[in-house]
């Protein structure tokens, strides 16, 4: 699910008729100055990450001045969020808050529901989750139809349900209303306003806003400049680019997935290439990795069938990384013949291995046509020098064992290189 | 069909097949039942879609340029049959546009030790 900023959400908002704070984004502490200036009182500085928790990790900030606002701004714009650098700030007006309320609508997949589901607490402002955990008498949810949509009257029931202030209802109700209608004209997934506050003067501001969109639709939504439709916390990388426009987004037969899980490589660690197939057994895979203390570059997924082709493309794409090791872990699949995984990658690895002895390349292939599959990988790599170990079906629930191997043939790798010095 | 060289080029959806003929064992020998047994037909009728077929003693494109790009499933096997039972004459691309400018800018070599 691609998401959208924080700014963004709330002018899609304003556009459905919602009151949001007044502001604008900055991407340097003198334009926080200029904004604040502008707006002209006590103004609250927000780092727009796609990440929760910005408040703890120095996201969120308050200025009472404008010479505050450009001090607060540079502090913000230096964090680093979870490991996300601030690029840019929204700036905007401080509310006076009298009460928060929370109000989301998601789709809820499962079998027993498969529509959106309306959620709203008269407690806002902090995780929804756990105030249904301490209070759940404060979160009530709606139902929504996907065919008919949403009828106010039933969010007005809502909040008299819920005991909300009259004098609060009908505006309340509008804004959710507003929230709904957004929710659906965009495609997303999910949307919040948490807190939606109601201020001393008595209206409603949508105070924050999380969307995220669609990934099939978001084609339909140029406007918002997404290059990769992914759930992600960051901007994508210039190879995840690459990848999704020369994999994914042009060829839909099979999944050829592939994110990166490190973007700020360090000379002192090793990193492994992996690659899994199916979603399953790829999670056993990368978990029994993890669990020996080896760093994952990235994560790809090859299932759905995909042609050699774009198996090619996805270890291509592994191998574009600073990896000493490639494992790749998959699954039992019955919907696809694993031997055209081998095919492809004989291809890549006879052409990214030649020039690197001893280089560690660890496969687990399991499903249709595994034992042609491993027969084609055999042949077709017999000649090159590398630590080659190939497994099958009997090896799919025994992941930690191939995380011992894939452990023992790094170190060996490494150790290898170090005695040659 | 390129003239100068004896080379047979065609492109299904993501990628370039050349056979070089001047390198392919059943065009080189025009053998009935040359040494690689034309095992890149063999492999197209398990594991493509029937692009290739004997004519002349040597592999040919079976079906119209234009429809490879819509019927191969791009299984690769054709170069990995001719590299194992031949002698390498089928090669395929398949492009990744930028991937190259890409890898120049990033240090691939992994740590060692």
């Amino acid at each position: 699910m691609a998401r959208i900023y924080e700014h963004q959400g709330k002018q899609l908002l304003a556009g459905a008729g919602l009151r949001v704070p007044r502001g604008e984004v900055a991407t340097t502490p003198e334009q926080a100055k200029e904004i604040a200036r502008r707006i002209g009182k006590r103004v609250v500085i927000k780092a727009q990450v796609w990440t929760t928790g910005r408040f703890k990790a120095g996201g969120i900030k308050f200025a009472d001045t404008p010479e505050e606002a450009c001090v607060r701004a540079r502090q913000v714009l230096e964090t680093n969020i979870k490991g996300l650098p601030v690029t840019k700030v929204l700036v905007e007006e401080l509310l006076k808050v009298a009460h928060e309320y929370y109000v989301g609508i998601v789709v809820n997949s499962s079998v027993n529901i498969k529509a959106p589901v309306l959620v709203f607490s008269t407690e806002g402002g902090t995780g929804i989750e756990e105030v249904a955990a301490r209070n759940p008498e404060r979160v009530g949810k709606l139902l929504i139809d996907a065919i008919d949509g949403l009828d106010i009257g039933r969010v007005r029931d809502l909040l008299t349900r819920m005991k909300v202030e009259e004098e609060r209802r009908e505006e309340l109700a509008n804004a959710i209303w507003g929230l709904y209608r957004v929710f659906r004209d965009y495609d997303a997934r999910s949307i919040e306003m948490n807190p939606l506050v109601w201020t001393d003067d008595g209206q409603a501001y949508a105070a924050d806003c999380h969307v995220t969109l669609d990934d099939g639709s978001i084609f339909r939504h140029p406007e918002f400049g997404i290059e990769v439709p992914r759930d992600m916390e960051r901007e994508p990388t210039k190879l995840e680019k690459l990848a999704w426009t020369h994999i994914e987004e042009s060829d839909y037969r099979g999944t050829g997935y592939f994110a990166q899980m490190v973007t700020d490589y360090r000379g002192d660690k090793v990193y492994v290439g992996f690659h899994g197939i199916g979603g399953g057994g790829s999670m056993l895979g990368a978990a029994a990795l993890i669990n020996k203390g080896l760093k994952i570059a990235n994560y790809a997924d090859t299932s759905g069938d995909p042609p050699a082709s774009k198996v090619y493309k996805v270890v291509k794409a592994i191998f574009s990384q600073p990896i000493s090791a490639y494992v790749m872990t998959g699954a039992c699949l019955a919907n696809q013949e694993q031997w055209y995984h081998a095919f492809a990658l004989v291809k890549v690895l006879r052409e990214e291995l030649r020039d690197r002895p001893g280089f560690p390349v660890l496969i687990l292939i399991a499903g249709n046509r595994e034992k042609e599959a491993i027969q084609i990988l055999k042949d077709g790599l017999k000649d090159m020098d590398i630590r080659l170990e190939i497994y099958g079906r009997e090896y799919i629930y025994r992941s930690d064992y191939i995380g011992e191997r894939a452990e023992k043939l790094i170190a060996e790798y490494l150790n290898e290189e170090r005695g040659a010095e | 069909m390129n003239a100068k060289r004896d080379i047979l080029s065609f492109e299904t959806k993501c990628m370039k097949v050349t056979i070089d003929y001047s390198r392919c064992e059943a065009a080189r020998s025009g053998a009935a039942n040359p040494g690689c047994g034309f095992a890149c037909v063999k492999a197209d009728r398990m594991y493509d879609r029937g692009l290739l077929r004997i004519e002349g003693r040597r592999p040919v494109l079976a079906v119209p340029p234009g429809d490879a790009k819509k019927i191969s499933n791009e299984s690769l096997s054709w170069e990995y049959a001719c590299n194992q039972a031949g002698c390498g004459a089928i090669r395929i691309a398949v492009p990744f546009p930028g991937l190259e400018e890409y890898r120049k800018t990033v240090d691939l070599t992994g740590r060692r030790r």
